[in-house]
């Protein structure tokens, strides 16, 4: 059956995971008491992945939907195993919020339906932030890096995580780029948590932190979560630094070690996305401005800059209870929760290389009607865009928000008010993970009716996989052929 | 001077015709035993049959007294190539012919001496500047300039409603640095002295300070007012694609229609805001759908001459004030001119001409340009101590055959001479004359 490739490559991914949920179990036995759950989950994710690996067969041709398939189980295998040790332990008993908890980790939206974190043992606030990191980067490109000799095919999964237009190829082996991108990721993420480390949080916080926000994620290691340094001007710079960072392209960072910092001024996407974030932190500080005396600006300019830049960029820390601002602020901070970052980066939403597709083609399409017969294409840091990303971006648009539609609509089944189902389904699908009034910046998701976590776990899904990877699998025809029994060790391969 | 040419074509045909009017001898080089053939009885040059880039072929004309080697095939890298391999053989000056704007942009000045080559030229890319510098200048038929920029020879259109027409040049003042350095009449220069007077249908040449040059075009030729930077070509060829990113980077709102969609893709990819008609530039009906009147000038730069008479006509009959046409044959450039098209050009004549600069700026000649496909040139010319010259006043100088001395250039200075002004070792000097007389001003000066 060919799914036995697909099966082969999945057992070897979850064998990595098992040694990912060893790394709480190990902090455990040092620091708390043992808590063996994750022992168990390690050993079911090791045990899933010797059954797969044994049935399956090992190749090193894969095709386009086998890219695919590889990347929707694994994420959805992860998600289920990272439950696994909410559930045993009765952290979270109902394994609806399990789940909900462990999508919104490794999806790195950073929804919590766990009400006070202080009372939480430390060794599942860690797991939490470890979930943030794997999942922040990618998975995929996480394990990518682990497994050698994955093949030429090995660019499928790549793709399949992150269906964004790539700025150039820096590397010519799609697994070497892997490796490097993670090496950035873990370098940022240390100089983040030496930087807040000085800054006066203890480590085992600043370590979460840091995972929360090079993941652009959300989760925090205490129930006050950033409310403790809205005044500790340090820790808010070094946060909003680091979020801005993590929205941007790490293939660009990549060349930024090459050929310097001319490599990020020169690409257009960063521009529009400083620009972008620049007018939002504006807009939102004039609106507050207008509505509060103007007795601390300094201290509305760093709110509206911060809650701006963690909207933005999907993180979702508060140091403010922007519900108590003014409409045209939080529509603000609505309206951005769609752009998200760069291509490339940790962050959700629609992108603003989308954007900038969407826009620049907009514009050609009403040249256009004045010049019927005009030729013009649609140009990127100076070279033309094939029309084939064009129309997958305008696709994507029409799916971004059908399934927002949708998705709201089964919220209100749910019991939901029109204007909650609005501002929580933009919190999952553009993976920020805080929205508004009942679910705002001083509450959890707890209160959510079990169906409602169940969209909310989808859309979140979907929204870090960037939609085309899930939906793909919904065409019957994607699935032909998959079940076909067949010797595999007979299967001719022109490699 | 012994020179070696590779690439017998339209471009390479042109220049041994002139290099053949400069005294050189020329061998030129060709794959194509056809080629050869039809050109045995119309070039007084060696022909020779072969690859430009065998070292062999090369030893057997003999390379140690070879001036210059000059590559034209119509390959980018047949004419590198051939040049490196002359390069080693001892040639001491190479010029390759590439129209890949990227490789000699992208390659300083070590990587070019390391691959063997001189001077890299791209006729389109250099013709689409020049027209670019007659666009901008919406009264001129020609612009050129001398001394970076500083001086500047302008060729005007004298129409019948000129207020100078039918008097005597010694009447007339004009600006301060500014001489009336030639006339074109009928087809015919004239180098004017005081007697002469201007006709209706006369093109002019101006040459001085810049300053002044374009005070002339204030004061008698400007249309300014009605100049809103608003061009349309018709062709997106290489030239045609060199020249709409050259205008729109001057501010210029372009327009261009072709009609192969594969070269509108490749002039969309290069820019942002020109407007890319995929179209017949001979449809009446879509040059009237995309206002085509509104232009301050229609650039016909297909390949085909009939075609790009047609087009310009049409541009003129709905009241564009400039038209600009490309012609491959140079014997139509005349009749062109006198059915009303305003500015009519050869690129390979341009190239020709381009490449002759180079030719002879080995001997003390900074610049060379020329004029209405060849009828007049301008040179400019380093002085040397050798020069006999050097050292005596103007009043006291008696070139050889026809030729006027306009600007002289000292240090970054530009001085219009008098009588009595004296030329300096060091100074460059711009004089205007007819190609029959280049050679002896040449010989004389340097």
């Amino acid at each position: 059956m060919r799914i036995q490739i697909v099966m082969s490559l999945v057992g070897k991914l979850l064998y990595i995971f098992g040694a990912f949920l060893l790394i709480p179990f190990i902090y455990s036995i040092i620091f708390e008491t043992a808590y063996w759950s994750f022992a168990v989950t390690a050993t079911i994710s090791g045990l899933a992945g010797f059954l797969l690996v044994t049935n399956g067969h090992q190749s090193k041709s894969f095709s386009l939907r086998d890219g695919f398939l590889v990347v929707a189980s694994t994420w959805l295998s992860t998600i289920l195993l990272g439950s696994i040790p909410f559930m045993i332990s009765g952290i979270l008993i109902n394994p609806v919020d399990a789940l909900f908890e462990a999508s919104s980790g490794l999806t790195a939206t950073g929804a919590t339906v766990i009400y006070d974190v202080d009372q939480a043992p430390k060794t599942f606030i860690l797991w939490r932030g470890l979930m943030h990191w794997i999942g922040g980067m990618g998975i995929i490109v996480l394990i990518l890096s682990f497994l050698r000799n994955l093949g030429a095919d090995a660019a499928h999964f790549f793709n399949a995580e992150a269906s964004v237009p790539k700025p150039g190829v820096v590397l010519p082996r799609i697994q070497s780029m892997a490796s490097k991108l993670w090496s950035l990721y873990v370098v940022f993420t240390i100089i983040c948590f030496i930087m807040l480390w000085l800054g006066g949080i203890d480590p085992f916080n600043a370590l979460n932190y840091a995972f929360s926000i090079i993941a652009t994620g959300g989760l925090t290691p205490t129930t006050a979560g950033t409310f403790i340094y809205s005044d500790n001007i340090y820790i808010c710079v070094v946060f909003i630094l680091f979020m801005i960072i993590a929205g941007g392209n790490f293939a660009v960072y990549y060349n930024v070690i090459h050929k310097g910092f001319s490599a990020l001024i020169s690409d257009f996407e960063t521009r529009m996305y400083w620009l972008v974030l620049a007018l939002g932190i504006l807009i939102t500080f004039i609106a507050l401005c207008i509505q509060s005396e103007a007795t601390h600006i300094g201290k509305l300019f760093q709110d509206a800059a911060f809650t701006l830049v963690s909207i933005q960029t999907g993180s979702g820390f508060a140091v403010a209870d922007y519900d108590l601002w003014p409409a045209a602020a939080q529509m603000m901070l609505f309206i951005s929760s769609f752009f998200g970052g760069c291509s490339g980066s940790t962050t959700g939403g629609v992108k603003i290389i989308r954007l900038i597709i969407l826009i620049k083609s907009s514009i050609i399409y009403l040249r256009k009607s004045i010049h019927p017969d005009m030729v013009q294409v649609v140009r990127i840091n100076g070279k033309p865009l094939p029309d084939k990303w064009i129309r997958m971006t305008q696709q994507f648009i029409f799916l971004y928000f059908m399934i927002y539609v949708i998705s709201v609509f089964f919220m209100t089944c749910f019991g939901l008010s029109t204007s909650d189902a609005l501002q929580i389904v933009t919190a999952f699908q553009s993976n920020v993970g805080l929205a508004f009034a009942n679910y705002g910046p001083t509450d959890t998701f707890s209160i959510l009716p079990d169906g409602a976590k169940i969209i909310a776990i989808i859309d979140m899904l979907l929204g870090r996989l960037e939609l085309f990877t899930i939906l793909v699998m919904l065409h019957p025809q994607f699935w032909e052929g998959y079940f076909i029994k067949k010797d595999m060790t007979k299967r001719y391969t022109v490699l | 001077m012994k020179i070696i040419v590779v690439g017998a074509g339209k471009v390479g045909y042109s220049l041994c015709e002139r290099l053949v009017q400069d005294d050189h001898d020329v061998y030129l080089i060709d794959r194509s035993q056809e080629r050869i053939h039809n050109l045995e009885n119309m070039l007084d040059v060696s022909l020779v049959c072969g690859n430009g880039s065998d070292i062999q072929l090369l030893n057997e004309i003999g390379m140690s007294d070879v001036g210059i080697f000059i590559a034209v095939t119509d390959s980018d890298e047949v004419n590198m190539l051939s040049c490196a391999v002359a390069k080693i053989a001892g040639v001491p000056s190479t010029v390759a012919r590439v129209r890949d704007t990227n490789i000699a942009e992208n390659m300083d000045d070590t990587m070019k001496a390391r691959l063997g080559v001189d001077l890299f030229i791209n006729p389109e890319m250099v013709t689409a500047q020049e027209l670019l510098h007659i666009i901008e200048t919406p009264s001129a038929l020609d612009v050129e300039e001398f001394g970076q920029g500083s001086v500047r020879l302008i060729e005007f259109k004298i129409n019948s409603t000129f207020p100078l027409i039918n008097k005597p040049l010694k009447e007339l003042t004009f600006p301060e640095g500014v001489l009336l350095v030639g006339i074109l009449r009928l087809g015919e220069m004239i180098i004017p002295h005081g007697e002469s007077i201007l006709l209706p249908n006369d093109s002019v040449f101006f040459l001085g300070l810049k300053d002044g040059v374009d005070a002339v075009e204030q004061q008698w030729f400007s249309n300014h007012a009605a100049f809103h930077k608003r061009a349309i070509i018709i062709g997106a060829g290489l030239l045609g694609r060199n020249l709409a990113v050259l205008l729109e980077k001057s501010g210029f709102t372009v327009k261009v229609i072709e009609k192969d969609i594969e070269r509108c893709e490749a002039l969309a990819a290069q820019v942002d805001k020109a407007i890319i008609i995929n179209g017949d530039g001979t449809d009446f009906d879509l040059l009237e759908a995309e206002e085509v009147a509104d232009n301050d000038v229609i650039i016909a730069l297909t390949d085909d001459d009939k075609l790009n008479l047609l087009v310009a006509l049409v541009g003129k009959h709905m009241g564009i004030p400039k038209t600009v046409v490309r012609v491959g044959r140079p014997e139509y450039i005349m009749l062109m001119e006198q059915v009303g098209i305003d500015i009519v050009f050869s690129p390979r004549l341009m190239t020709a001409g381009q490449i002759l600069r180079i030719v002879r700026s080995g001997e003390g000649v900074v610049s060379i340009s020329t004029f209405e496909g060849g009828k007049a040139e301008s040179i400019e010319i380093l002085i040397t101590d050798q020069s006999p010259v050097a050292g005596k006043q103007l009043k006291d100088i008696r070139l050889p055959g026809k030729a006027l001395v306009g600007v002289i250039l000292r240090g970054d200075e530009a001085i219009v001479p008098r009588g009595n002004t004296e030329i300096l070792v060091g100074d460059h000097i711009v004089l205007f004359t007819l190609p029959e007389s280049v050679t002896k001003l040449l010989n004389y000066l340097t």
